[in-house]
């Protein structure tokens, strides 16, 4: 393809609204474009990815810390009901 | 007894021109007199919008205020360009295969550019977007150094510490069977991402069950509870727990929910530095008529050699009228260009476009 025919080709999926096909289009196509292109495209990809990953990587980080507390919580639970169950045998 | 002493502070005194960094010694001459770090110095002055500075320094009509200017973007582009090269001894190929394992698209492209190409594809770039962008680059490196760190320490990754947590306790990934089992990608993508908005909402609530009240201090109104009372809290909690477990399971276990995660997470407009998505960003892309137009009202405006016409102009003039638009339309789509992926894709193709349909600037 040449850069006009590769620059209409993307443009058919911009034009639509299809994101996932362009994005598709530029994974599929990758080496096709000149280098200065090639360079930006997957570093856009590059960065894409880190902040994706970031981003689940603050989730997980907060899911343990709320799994920890939980525990503490349960620990906290469990004793409060042995303590209401002792009141309840000699009441 | 005091001379011993005099000469004890002169050996540990440091000059001033000793304690500034070497790095921060070079020159705007040395910065100038390489092609890519001129480049790059030039996209600071067009950042801190100081165009007509740039200017005066290529007439050569600078004044005392410019110099002073210039040094301090001297210092910046200096103090950006090291932070540049410690974020570039920072991606090697294992980082770059910490990434692809989670991503399919980065994957692909690793495999159809190679690894190492790859990994300097990037290494080449990070300069421009720390010049270009700073507000996106300081995130970006600093979870590429997180990344890092958390591979040095006790679990190569969180997602290990995770399924190993979630093993321990039983914990199993939540079934997204029922979004996973639709063929059709639009409609799945679609169920994920409203299965995804649940366990959102389920996420909060466990973080309001949580935050309700310190449980530390709540220990003694606890103890003086009900047995009704303790087994209804202890089933929130359960519930809770079932929840979040299960989740973060999922997250370490399929990449097309994470992946759904983080397009729900990175699309939140509460974050922030907000990103513009595929449609606001399709919005920089100019069309051949509007570029038409650009170009019809650049050449009105700009003085032609000579007091010449349009078609009184040799070939080679007229190349370097169209040089110049180019030129000046690339200035501005910099100066136009969004966060996030789509800003960064449409402003290439803006440009790129520009050069392709150059012989049609007549």
């Amino acid at each position: 393809m040449t850069q006009k025919e590769l620059h209409e080709a993307f443009m058919v999926f911009v034009e639509k609204g299809d994101e996932e096909g362009a994005r598709n289009f530029l994974v599929e196509n990758i080496n096709e474009f000149p280098e200065n292109m090639r360079k930006e495209i997957a570093f856009a990809f590059f960065v894409d990815a880190v902040e994706k990953d970031a981003a689940i990587a603050k989730v997980q980080k907060e899911g343990m810390e709320m799994m920890k507390s939980l525990d503490e919580v349960e620990a906290i639970l469990a004793d409060a009901s042995k303590a209401s169950s002792i009141k309840e045998q000699i009441s | 007894m005091l001379e011993a002493y005099e000469k004890e502070l002169d050996k540990n005194s440091v000059s001033e021109e000793e304690q500034t960094p070497k790095w921060q010694k070079t020159t705007l001459k040395e910065i100038l007199g390489k092609k890519e770090d001129s480049d790059l110095f030039g996209e600071i002055m067009a950042r801190e919008g100081d165009l007509e500075l740039s200017k005066r320094m290529a007439s050569g009509e600078l004044t005392e205020d410019d110099i002073s200017e210039l040094d301090n973007h001297r210092l910046d582009f200096l103090n950006t360009m090291q932070e540049v090269k410690v974020a570039k001894e920072s991606i090697t190929n294992d980082v770059v295969t910490a990434y692809t394992d989670h991503n399919p698209e980065l994957k692909k492209i690793v495999g159809l550019v190679g690894i190492d190409a790859y990994r300097d594809m990037v290494k080449e770039e990070l300069a421009r977007l720390a010049i270009r962008n700073p507000d996106q680059f300081d995130p970006f490196y600093g979870a590429v150094k997180d990344k890092n760190e958390f591979k040095s320490g006790i679990y190569k990754d969180l997602d290990e510490e995770i399924t190993k947590m979630c093993a321990d306790r039983g914990i199993k990934p939540e079934s997204y069977l029922k979004a996973m089992a639709i063929e059709d990608p639009e409609e799945r993508a679609k169920a994920l991402k409203s299965a995804v908005k649940e366990k959102w909402g389920n996420w909060k609530k466990a973080a309001n069950f949580l935050t309700g009240g310190s449980w530390a201090s709540r220990r003694a109104e606890l103890m003086g509870s009900k047995k009704e009372e303790l087994d209804l809290t202890t089933e929130a909690m359960k519930l809770h727990r079932s929840n979040i477990g299960e989740f973060l399971a999922s997250l370490t276990s399929d990449i097309e929910i994470r992946s759904a995660v983080a397009k729900e997470l990175i699309g939140d407009k509460k974050e922030k530095v907000p990103v513009d998505g595929f449609k606001e960003s399709k919005g920089q892309m100019q069309t051949e008529e509007q570029q038409q137009e650009d170009w019809e009202d650049f050449k009105l405006m700009t003085p032609l050699p000579e007091g010449k016409d349009w078609s009184e102009l040799n070939t080679a003039e007229q190349d370097l009228i169209r040089d110049s638009f180019i030129e000046a339309k690339k200035e501005e789509q910099a100066q136009k260009k969004g966060l996030g992926f789509w800003g960064a894709i449409f402003s290439l193709f803006s440009i790129e476009s520009l050069t392709i349909n150059k012989a049609n600037l007549k």
